[in-house]
């Protein structure tokens, strides 16, 4: 009886053995010879799954400040952006709902911002403020604007940003550094740092836009609409002019010919509206 | 010379539709009115002017100038 106890302990422990042991054959089933391992095919399989996005990165390097940079996802779906040129590091991550934290290192000094819809954090060293954008006064504004007073890594920052190649800004790490940058000018008190970037990418796609067709802004019909305003006010000067003079006078005629000369007038307008440009700027 | 002809009625007719257009817009009523109105007005204006051309002048002919 012992024996068969014994016999049956030692069996279950082989049995253990091997199916604790079944996954590690992997380590040694790397390359071509996976395939020898049907476990191995299936925790290899599997992998991609487990870290889906998170290890793939894109790299950017330019050449003008000499800066390296590197865009990511992390596992929780959130771009991050990694940036180092000489003694500056960035770090920033945007998370899919407009959160972002960004993170300026710079020799000691070392910057942070957290910034979302409701609230802003900012901390330099030991010393952090908090504020609620929806309740906040000039005087928390002024607080953060002098909390970053100094800072050498925000300085370097935002030279970088204004000397990034512009082939840079348009990948999305160099589009990146130019909002953060727009976003901690204004912090540091650069008040319109925001609507000069806004006005800038305004223009550059408004200078993409093409017009489909002429007098879009007003409407199909503003041709027409101005010329029958310009009809109407016409008629109702004549009416005013017939007005003026008794119906036997001769200065009758001169209504009618300032009539037809204003209807004239608003016709060719019209016309020249109409007509399809031969040559646009 | 037929050209240019034509070209005259044209200008004149394009005259007259701008003395006529308004005219044309009192008397229709609201919903009629529109771009569409004064082309016809232009057109026909146009026409009636190279028809009356015709009449008053005579259409005009190469062959008469020999």
């Amino acid at each position: 009886m012992r024996r068969a106890v014994r016999k049956t302990a030692s069996s279950l422990g082989v049995v253990a053995l091997i199916v604790f042991g079944y996954p590690f054959t992997c380590a040694a089933a790397n390359g071509p010879s996976v395939g020898a391992f049907p476990q191995c095919v299936a925790v290899s399989g599997a992998a991609p799954a487990r870290t889906p996005a998170a290890r793939t990165s894109q790299v950017g390097h330019d050449g003008t400040v000499d800066a390296d940079f590197s865009f990511s996802r992390t596992r929780d779906g959130a771009a991050r952006i990694t940036l180092k040129a000489g003694d500056l590091q960035m770090d920033k991550t945007v998370y899919a709902d407009g959160r972002f934290q960004i993170r300026l290192v710079a020799g000691d000094d070392e910057v942070s911002a957290a910034l979302g819809p409701w609230s802003l954090d900012v901390e330099r060293g030991n010393r952090q403020i908090h504020v609620d954008i929806g309740q906040a006064v000039d005087e928390d504004w002024l607080h953060v604007k002098t909390l970053l007073a100094g800072s050498r890594a925000l300085r370097l920052f935002r030279m970088l940003a204004y000397s990034l190649d512009a082939a840079t800004l348009r990948s999305p790490g160099g589009a990146s550094v130019q909002a953060s940058d727009a976003i901690l000018g204004y912090l540091d008190g650069d008040v319109a740092a925001v609507w000069r970037l806004g006005e800038q990418m305004r223009a550059a796609r408004a200078a993409r836009v093409r017009k489909a067709s002429l007098h879009e802004d007003d409407g199909p019909n503003e041709c027409y609409e101005k010329y029958e305003a310009a009809v109407v006010a016409a008629a109702n000067d004549y009416g005013a002019c017939r007005k003026t003079f008794n119906w036997y006078s001769p200065w009758q005629a001169g209504c009618i010919a300032v009539w037809t000369l204003q209807a004239e007038s608003a016709w060719f307008q019209f016309l020249a509206c109409s007509a399809i440009p031969i040559k646009t700027e | 010379m037929q050209v240019l002809w034509l070209l005259l009625d044209v200008v004149i007719g394009v005259l007259l539709a701008g003395v006529v257009a308004p005219l044309a817009l009192v008397m229709l009523p609201a919903p009629a009115r529109g771009n569409s109105v004064l082309l016809a007005v232009a057109v026909a204006c146009i026409l009636v002017v190279s028809l009356f051309r015709r009449i008053a002048v005579g259409p005009f002919r190469a062959r008469d100038n020999k």
